[in-house]
């Protein structure tokens, strides 16, 4: 699990060009053959006996659209997701083609706000010529930040990267015989674009997604619900808007205290929009979320512990083999 | 009544720009039996003689100019920067069809900023400075058509509402034009102790300079203008709103007493409801002209409240208009012809 | 004395844009598309295609290709932004609401037509004379607005204009010459587009899908594709064009008489760049004018149907048009010539090579 974190938190992989982090997957998933499909998920089947689990994390991450260059090479964009304009100000940001830049902004007056409109990117262009080489109209950019794996944590890697490693952890090693679909989707900040399109191609009977909960033991965090580093991963009982299949996570703890895994719970998950989306296309699957606590620094860094990764995927191994569906 | 008055509302007419109005006056005064003549200012006037020497003279004015726009410059990809010329609220303007009076007619549409553009939220009215008329043409063909100070008029609209009423562009003052044909045609068939001056009147929205100069022509011993005024509408009423069914009799202190009387015994015979706008300098409408050219002269003003006044939406009760006409004709064919008792 | 905008047009175009008026003056408020599928019949009944509907509003026209042929959906919505009665005052004017997103500084004066039987109407402020300085920059919000249809009291209004009823701009269709004037040109362009396409020969199987309630949320969009699972779904509509002054480039939409637009993303749907690399290069190979749409801004029936049997791949095509979602936008007759011309030549190659790998 280790050596898979590794080889994932240094590659950008923002939303809707994941290739790069699918690329790293498919090699690391050791022979197995998965399909790409056009909007870049990579899906990989098992298959088995009983109902059909989707098992899904998503491969990408906040990032920046390119709308426009002009003539100086400059660059505009638009964000991906909500974001704040003064979290990502003077932030570095790189593109598929492996350029970087950093956003600047023009001169505003006193005590008018900053738009996105009025910011850009420097990419170090002469001229658009020379930055259309570089950036193309449509690209998107992810946040470009230090990652390392350090003291069993995992810090500055991007949200998605973690439950991507489990995922992948999980597909190497399951061995038992339940029907499964593992699907590492694309364009998930975008609503869960990706998955929603896997599920209805492959009508599960229900969904298992592995993604990151915001862990609150910052200090001084606000947050009522306790959800430490360390302290095992999380089984989200109701997301801002969707409850989850209360019968699947009453099977996951069983499972977590039979193999004294340490789990934690929450009702509250920021991954509100994916959640949406899925709940909305298919209302009639349940749903299950396996939570990796992190720690989430705005739209770029995190910091997770990799203990709470091998629980997860050693809870997932486990559980997978039991009669999640009713 | 509303056929004539489609005919006229169908023409643009901006302040200064006003010979189609004054030609179709002309046309239908002279369908009506009776002779015209134009003057410098472009004031037409139709002469109803009673066949005595030395009658009095009793001069009614309606104008013929209408709120409009004016082009003021260009910009690099052939937008046309447009100005008020003439009483227009800049608010009524994003989303509405115009015409730009070029060396042709041209017509073009005053856009608004794409919604993804402006911000939620933003509840302010767009300044004019940052709204233009669009004809969807390249600069080089627009400044070939468009010079700087030309008319930019409302594309005309007329439609028929329920119960009588209309809706379009300029029934200010249109509509008064419309009457004072009706009036026309009614005097023909009735006998008068006076002499009447029908005046298709300019320049009204931009300071009542065509009424002043009718007046120190025609110089009438009493003088009637015929306007349209405010009325009561959606969520507005109270002193600056009239009844939107009554013909409104100004009052004020340039308003003479005795003509105000004379008028609402005819009112009371006719059985016509009236109501009373009440000012207390001027009545803004060119009887102040005339009262002030020809050095007090009596003056009165009959109003027909409309609703949405300059917009391209003005809405008005025909048969108040046509009250209107037969108040004016049952006052006239009152007077004495020494006009004692009434000045 | 009055003349067109620009050159006469070239004999038979006046034909080409018959139908596009009629589009364009029919009343299509979301949820009453009535008058747009009798014309749509209309003119499939000539193709001898008959119409196929559903449930919920939407009319679909199928000509068959080939089997094994992929099956294009060419899709458009009928609707266009309106407003709806929600209420009558005691002086028999009609309350209303939006139905769709209408900035409420273009209602302001404006003439237009109630109900099914095109009740004339207006929208009136106060009046000019009557405004204290603080009101002259003060925008009325749609809720204090109302419309005069003529009504004496109440209950005539209640009789003319039910609850419900549905209300359009009064704005007529008028060739400019190289411009065309109208109202709801998004999406009237788009169904226009799909009508003449379909013309085409081709041996895929072309689907003309005419959705409805998009304006109130892409209501239409998921029946069509569950329908007819198409392989391939090309959206044609009337985008906004963003050329005004005032505009930065950066913020541009797109340029009016610069050619089709092509969406690479927009808030609901990222274009897959295969299929867009593939339209860019049939516009390049025919010689046809296109540009980016420059937002990534608004989102449309697209987002809906690309999940849709297991995703379902979608291009926008678009015809920049000036002031939608107003009483009167304008559109060039040689962008959306050239929208019909680009999704041809993008359906024939595809017909000839195949979907894109």
């Amino acid at each position: 699990m280790k050596d898979i974190i590794q080889k994932l938190i240094s590659i950008p992989s923002p939303s809707g060009f994941e290739e790069k982090l699918r690329e790293q997957v498919t090699k690391l998933l050791e022979g197995k053959i998965g399909e790409v499909d056009f909007m870049g998920n990579l899906v990989v089947k098992h298959p088995g006996k009983g109902p059909k689990i989707l098992v899904e994390a998503q491969m990408d991450e906040d990032s920046i659209i390119v709308n426009h260059v002009d003539k100086n090479g400059f660059v505009r964009f638009y964000p991906s997701t909500a974001m704040k304009e003064a979290d990502i100000l003077n932030r570095q940001v790189i593109f598929p083609s492996g350029a970087c830049g950093y956003i600047g902004a023009e001169e505003v007056a006193e005590g008018t706000v900053l738009g996105f409109d009025k910011m850009f990117v420097d990419i170090g262009a002469h001229d658009k010529k020379t930055a259309m080489k570089m950036v193309q109209i449509g690209d998107h950019a992810s946040f470009h930040t230090e990652s390392r794996l350090e003291g069993g944590r995992v810090i500055g890697a991007s949200n998605c990267k973690v439950p991507v490693a489990v995922l992948t952890w999980l597909a190497n090693e399951y061995d038992g015989d339940a029907n499964l679909v593992y699907a590492f989707t694309a364009q998930g900040r975008l609503g869960g674009r990706g998955a929603a399109a896997i599920i209805t191609r492959e009508n599960p009977d229900i969904i298992v997604t592995i993604d990151s909960t915001p862990a609150t033991d910052t200090p001084n965090c606000p947050d009522k619900a306790k959800i430490d580093l360390d302290a095992g991963p999380v089984l989200v009982v109701k997301g801002n808007i969707v409850p989850r299949d209360m019968h699947a996570i009453s099977i996951f703890e069983e499972v977590a205290e039979a193999s004294g895994i340490q789990t934690q719970r929450t009702v509250k998950d920021v991954y509100d929009m994916h959640d949406m989306r899925i709940a909305r296309l298919v209302s009639s699957v349940s749903i299950v979320t396996i939570g990796i606590p992190t720690r989430r620094f705005g739209m770029f860094g995190s910091v997770s512990s990799v203990s709470d990764a091998q629980a997860a995927g050693k809870l997932l191994s486990k559980a997978l083999r039991k009669k999640l569906v009713k | 009544m509303k056929e004539t008055l489609e005919k006229f509302v169908r023409i643009s007419s901006s302040s200064c720009h006003e010979e189609k109005v004054a030609e179709l006056f002309r046309q239908m005064i002279s369908e009506a039996g009776y002779e015209t003549r134009i003057d410098r200012m472009g004031n037409v006037y139709a002469e109803i003689s009673c066949g005595v020497d030395g009658a009095k003279k009793i001069m009614i004015t309606a104008h013929s100019d209408e709120p409009a726009l004016a082009v003021q410059g260009f910009t690099e990809d052939g937008f046309v920067r447009i100005w008020d010329w003439s009483g227009v609220d800049h608010k009524v303007l994003p989303g509405q069809e115009v015409v730009i009076h070029g060396t042709c007619e041209i017509p073009a549409i005053i856009g608004i900023l794409p919604p993804h553009l402006t911000k939620p939220g933003d509840k302010k009215a767009v300044p004019i400075t940052k709204l233009y008329a669009d004809t969807g043409m390249p600069a080089d063909w627009v400044t070939g058509k468009v010079k700087i100070g030309d008319q930019v008029t409302f594309k005309k609209r007329f439609s028929e509402l329920k119960n009588g009423r209309v809706a379009g562009c300029a029934l200010d003052n249109r509509l008064s034009v419309t009457m004072l044909i009706e009036l026309a045609k009614k005097l023909k068939r009735v006998k008068l102790d006076v002499d009447v001056v029908l005046v298709c009147t300019t320049q009204e929205e931009i300071g009542g300079y065509g009424g002043f100069s009718a007046a120190m022509d025609v110089k009438p011993d009493l003088a009637i203008a015929v306007d349209t005024t405010t009325a009561e509408q959606h969520g507005e009423s109270g002193k600056s709103y009239l009844p939107f069914d009554k013909v409104c009799l100004d009052n004020g202190p340039i308003i003479n007493p005795k003509i105000r009387s004379a008028f609402m015994n005819a009112a009371e015979k006719l059985n016509i409801k009236t109501s009373e706008y009440i000012f207390s300098s001027t009545s803004m409408t060119e009887a102040d002209s005339a009262w002030e050219a020809e050095l007090g002269r009596p003056i009165s003003v009959v109003s027909i409240p409309v609703r949405y006044l300059h917009q391209p939406v003005e809405t008005v009760d025909l048969s108040v208009a046509e009250s209107g006409v037969d108040l004016i004709c049952e006052f006239l064919m009152g007077l004495p012809a020494s006009l004692e008792g009434v000045i | 004395m009055r003349i067109s905008n620009g050159a006469a047009g070239k004999p038979g175009r006046g034909d080409l844009m018959e139908l596009l008026k009629k589009l364009c003056n029919a009343s299509g408020a979301p949820g009453d598309e009535s008058e747009i599928r009798q014309i749509l019949t209309d003119f499939y009944s000539q193709m001898g295609i008959a119409p196929t509907t559903d449930h919920v509003g939407n009319i679909f026209f199928v000509k068959e290709g080939k089997p094994g042929k992929p099956i294009i959906m060419l899709d458009a919505h009928m609707d266009e932004v309106a407003l709806q009665v929600t209420g009558h005052t005691s002086e028999g004017e009609l309350k209303v609401a939006q139905l769709g997103g209408i900035d409420d500084r273009v209602l302001a004066s404006k003439h237009v037509l109630v109900g099914k039987e095109k009740t004339r109407g207006v929208i009136g402020l106060k009046p000019i004379h009557n405004q204290k300085h603080e009101e002259w920059d003060v925008v009325t919000p749609t809720n204090a607005l109302v419309v005069d249809i003529g009504c004496k009291d109440k209950a005539e209004a209640e009789r003319m204009a039910p609850l419900g009823t549905t209300i359009v701009f009064d704005t007529e269709f008028e060739d400019w010459g190289e411009v065309v004037k109208a109202k709801s040109f998004d999406d009237r362009a788009g169904c226009w587009a799909v009508c003449k396409t379909m013309e085409m020969e081709t041996e895929c199987t072309l689907v003309g899908s005419f959705t409805f309630g998009e304006e109130i949320g892409m209501k239409g969009a998921v029946f069509a594709v569950r329908r007819f699972m198409p392989d391939l779904v090309v959206s044609l509509e009337g985008t906004s064009a963003g050329d005004m002054p005032e505009v930065p480039e950066h913020q541009n939409c797109a340029r009016f008489r610069c050619g089709p637009v092509i969406t690479f993303e927009d808030r609901s749907v990222i274009i897959p760049r295969n299929y867009r690399l593939l339209l860019e290069d049939t516009a390049q190979k025919n010689s046809i004018q296109y540009q980016y749409k420059g937002t990534v801004t608004g989102g449309t029936n697209a987002g809906r149907m690309q999940f849709e049997n297991g995703g379902t791949p979608c291009v926008v095509i678009a015809a920049p048009c000036r002031y939608i979602h107003s009483p009167v936008s304008l559109a060039a007759k040689s962008d959306l010539e050239a929208m019909v011309e680009l999704s041809k030549a993008f359906i024939q190659r595809i017909d000839k090579e195949g979907l894109p790998q």
